[in-house]
């Protein structure tokens, strides 16, 4: 049986370059997930009122009465979902299906369905079927240029 | 660093070609040869060894692709290793990509008689042409880089049960295709 596994030891080279790109031996740095954690975490703190900061409201009692000045958030199926995740996903997990999209930032729509602060109009929303506690939004939300994926979870 | 001018720097006999080499291509040089071998030290001197295969081959050699020059050194580099570690001893996954490759093609005298090795990879090579990428890369990554199934799915984004399953389809594929082509299975 070496004989077929030599042969494919001879495969031209535009097979064994085509996934190539994959394979590495390094462990990833997350340097720049790193830079964009601190960036939130500096973000929200400007954002939050102090008297938040200050008090031992639970993510609980935010979630009754939504502070647009707060975390960003995002309204699906009548739930308040709360930006939670400070690790941005480049690939959305597996089991993930599109169920909508913002539909509005008019802080005077804060309680309708596809309101989100943050979160620009258009943004796609995601959800897993047998876990409606989070939700993903594919954003530009905190990354500068490009898109992620952002979990905000249920409040 | 541009894969052409790491040429140029092993043209030019500078010390700089191996460290940009390294730099570049190390990361998959560690990877194969540690499918193959499943021994972090023995990689390590076998892409060691590549290095220096590579800088005593170019010049004359001055290949079209760096890389996958580089990967074919270090993987047959590493597969020696591995026969003259235990040619009998099962290491997992070299042993295992073997056997299950043996469905495809015997290895009895008469079909070696009838074929070559390289009319061999030139048929495997457009039967590759014929699989959608995804099906391509599990083949690829299965049978010449060695990736576990672990590695496979990930990389997949598919069940281990899915890629394992796909896998016997494209080995049940490859021998229909082989037998297309004349080859005596």
């Amino acid at each position: 049986m070496s004989r077929l596994m030599n042969a494919i030891s001879g495969i031209s080279d535009r097979h064994i370059i085509e996934f190539a790109s994959a394979c590495s031996y390094k462990k990833k740095t997350h340097s720049w997930k790193l830079v964009a954690a601190v960036a939130c975490l500096l973000l929200a703190a400007i954002a939050i009122p102090t008297s938040l900061i200050l008090s031992k409201q639970t993510a609980k009692n935010i979630s009754s009465t939504p502070n647009p000045n707060a975390f960003p958030y995002v309204i699906v199926n009548g739930t308040n979902y709360l930006y939670d995740d400070f690790t941005p996903l480049t690939e959305l997990p597996e089991g993930y299906i599109a169920i909508g999209s913002v539909i509005s930032n008019d802080p005077s729509d804060q309680k309708k369905e596809g309101f989100s602060s943050g979160c620009k109009v258009g943004d796609i929303i995601y959800q897993n079927p047998s876990d409606t506690s989070e939700v993903f939004v594919y954003t530009k939300l905190f990354s500068g240029n490009g898109y992620w994926y952002l979990r905000f979870v249920q409040l | 660093m541009d894969d052409s001018r790491i040429i140029e720097l092993f043209l030019e006999r500078s010390e700089k070609a191996i460290s940009e080499l390294s730099s570049k291509y190390g990361g998959v040089c560690m990877k194969i040869a540690q499918n193959v071998l499943n021994n972090y030290q023995d990689a390590e001197e076998c892409v060691n060894d590549t290095y220096f295969g590579v800088w005593n081959t170019i010049p004359p050699q001055k290949p079209d692709s760096l890389l996958a020059y580089v990967c074919r050194i270090v993987r047959n580099i590493s597969v020696n290793r591995y026969k003259y570690n235990s040619y009998q001893k099962r290491n997992g996954i070299y042993d295992v990509c073997i056997s299950e490759l043996g469905e495809c093609v015997s290895s009895s005298d008469t079909a070696e008689e009838l074929f070559e090795i390289n009319e061999l990879s030139g048929f495997i090579d457009d039967y590759l042409d014929t699989l959608d990428k995804t099906n391509r890369m599990l083949f690829v990554r299965r049978y010449w880089y060695l990736d576990p199934i672990e590695t496979l799915a990930k990389m997949s984004k598919l069940s281990a049960g899915a890629v394992r399953t796909r896998l016997s389809r494209l080995r049940g594929m490859l021998k229909k295709y082989l037998e297309s082509r004349g080859v005596i299975v």
